[in-house]
C-alpha cells in the first residue's frame, strides 16, 4: 500500500465514495459540498483520478445505466479503496493532532 | 437543442486528447457528465473546462506503465525499434544523399564519381539490414548489424572517414544507431513482433522525421541558426507526438533519442559552436566535443549498473525484507 499522501481531490472522491456507489456527476457535486464549495471537481480531473484509482485496484465499476439516453457509471471503493482512505483519515487526524497541540501551546485555539 | 449538439460536438472534439482505449471505455460516459454539467443554453465549452479536459488527457496520456507490464513494453518499445531503426536510416541516408545531389553545382560528374563508391556501399548495407528485418530474420539482422559496426569502425565510416579527425557527426551516429539495433533485436523478441506493432500511421512518422533529418544534414552550416534549427524542431516535435500517443511510444522515443542525440550534437550544436569559434582549433572545443559525445555513453553505463545492482538486490532478498 502506497505511503504517499493522496493529493485533495483524490481524497475527496474516496471520501465522496465512501458514502456508497456513485456515477461522475454525482461525485462531482458530492465532493462540491463535502469541501463546502473550496474544491470545484471537473469531468477531465475527475476521470484521471478515477483511471489511476481503477488502475490501483481503490475503486472499480459498480453497475451501469443508461439515463435520458446517456450512459451512466457508477463507481465504488474496493476493500483496497476503504483501506487507503482509511490510512489517509489516520495520517491526517494524526497531522490535526500535533498541529492542534502546538497551536494549544502557542495561546489556544481561537 | 441546436445549442446542444453543437456543445456536444466541441466536448466531443475535446475527448480526442484523450487515448483511444479511454475513449472506448469512457467516451460516452464522460459525455454525459460533461453535458448534465452544462449550463441551459451553453454553446461552447468554458476555457477551464476546456484546460480541465486537455490537462486530464495529458495525465492519462503521460502515465507510466504499471509494473508488471512494464518490462514487457520495453521489449515491446525494443522488438519496433529493431525494425524502425534500419528503416530511419535508410530513408535518411537516401534523402541525404539526394540533398547532396542537389547541391552539386551543375557539370561535376567527377565529384558525383569520387562520393559514389562510398556513398553505394552504405546504400547497399543498409538495404541488406532492412530485407533482413523485413524478413523478420533476428539473430541474422543482429549478426549483419555487428558486422558492419566492426567494418564500418575499422575500415569503412570511422577510420576511413575524411572527416574523422574534424568531428565526424556521421560516424558517430551510424556507431550509435548500430549499437543500439544490435542492442534492440538481442533484448527483444525481435523484427517478428515489431512488425505486429506498427501502423502505416507509425511508418508515416519515421518517414517524414527521417527525411526531415537526412535534409538537415546537407542544409549548409552558415545556414543553421534558422533552416537547421528549424528542421530539428519538426523532428523534435514528430518524437513529441509519438510520445503522447502511448507508454509504448514513450519508449520507442527513449531509445531513439539515444542516436537523435548524436545527429543533433553532430549537425547543430557543434558545427554552430565551430561557425561562432571560427575554427574548431580552439583549445577547449577538443575537450567539449569529447565530454558531448560520451556524455550519454557514461549515462547509459551508469544506468545499467543500477540496473544490475537493482536486479541482483532483488534476486537475494534481504533477510526478513516484507516486500
Amino acid at each position: 500500500m502506497s505511503k504517499h499522501s493522496l493529493q485533495e481531490p483524490t481524497f475527496l472522491i474516496l471520501t465522496a465514495l465512501a458514502a456508497g456507489a456513485q456515477h461522475g456527476y454525482g461525485i462531482m457535486t458530492d465532493v462540491g459540498q463535502i469541501s463546502d464549495g473550496g474544491v470545484k471537481l471537473r469531468a477531465g480531473t475527475l476521470y484521471a483520478a478515477l483511471d489511476r484509482l481503477a488502475a490501483d485496484h481503490l475503486v472499480e465499476v459498480d453497475r451501469e445505466e443508461i439515463v435520458d439516453g446517456r450512459l451512466r457509471r457508477y463507481y465504488r471503493l474496493t476493500p483496497p479503496g476503504v483501506q487507503r482512505l482509511a490510512t489517509e483519515v489516520e495520517r491526517r487526524r494524526a497531522h490535526t493532532a500535533v498541529a492542534a497541540t502546538r497551536l494549544d501551546l502557542l495561546g489556544g485555539l481561537t | 437543442m441546436n445549442a446542444d449538439s453543437g456543445l456536444e460536438r466541441a466536448y466531443r472534439r475535446q475527448l480526442a486528447w484523450y487515448p483511444a482505449a479511454h475513449r472506448r471505455a469512457h467516451e460516452e460516459e464522460m459525455l454525459g457528465v460533461l453535458m448534465t454539467g452544462a449550463h441551459t443554453g451553453q454553446r461552447r465549452p468554458g476555457f477551464a473546462e476546456s484546460a480541465d479536459l486537455i490537462w486530464g488527457a495529458l495525465r492519462i496520456r503521460l502515465r507510466p506503465a504499471r509494473d508488471g507490464s512494464a518490462r514487457a513494453v520495453w521489449r515491446d518499445a525494443l522488438a519496433v525499434v529493431s525494425v524502425v531503426l534500419p528503416m530511419l536510416f535508410l530513408v535518411r541516408f537516401a534523402t541525404s544523399i539526394a540533398a547532396l545531389i542537389g547541391s552539386f553545382p551543375p557539370d561535376h560528374h567527377r565529384l558525383l564519381a569520387a562520393v559514389a563508391p562510398y556513398l553505394s556501399r552504405e546504400l547497399a548495407a543498409l538495404v541488406v539490414l532492412v530485407a533482413l528485418v523485413l524478413l523478420r530474420l533476428r539473430r541474422t539482422a543482429a549478426l549483419a548489424s555487428a558486422a558492419l559496426l566492426i567494418w564500418y569502425v575499422t575500415a569503412g565510416g570511422v577510420a576511413g572517414s575524411p572527416n574523422w579527425s574534424y568531428f565526424a557527426p556521421e560516424a558517430v551516429i551510424v556507431v550509435a544507431a548500430l549499437g543500439l539495433e544490435i542492442a534492440a533485436l538481442v533484448a527483444s523478441p525481435g523484427p517478428r513482433r515489431g512488425l505486429q506493432l506498427l501502423t502505416w500511421k507509425n511508418y508515416a512518422l519515421v518517414a517524414s522525421a527521417a527525411a526531415a533529418a537526412g535534409s538537415a544534414a546537407w542544409i549548409p552550416v552558415a545556414a543553421f541558426p534558422l533552416e537547421r534549427a528549424a528542421v530539428i524542431t519538426l523532428v523534435a516535435f514528430t518524437l513529441a507526438g509519438m510520445a503522447l500517443a502511448s507508454p509504448l511510444s514513450r519508449r520507442i522515443m527513449v531509445l531513439l533519442s539515444f542516436p537523435l542525440y548524436y545527429l543533433v550534437l553532430g549537425y547543430a550544436v557543434l558545427p554552430s559552436i565551430v561557425n561562432s569559434l571560427g575554427s574548431s582549433e580552439s583549445g577547449w572545443f577538443g575537450p567539449l566535443r569529447m565530454t558531448l559525445t560520451f556524455l550519454p555513453v557514461i549515462a547509459l553505463l551508469m544506468l545499467a549498473l543500477a540496473a544490475a545492482a537493482r536486479a541482483v538486490r532483488h534476486a537475494v532478498p534481504a533477510h526478513g525484507q516484507d516486500a
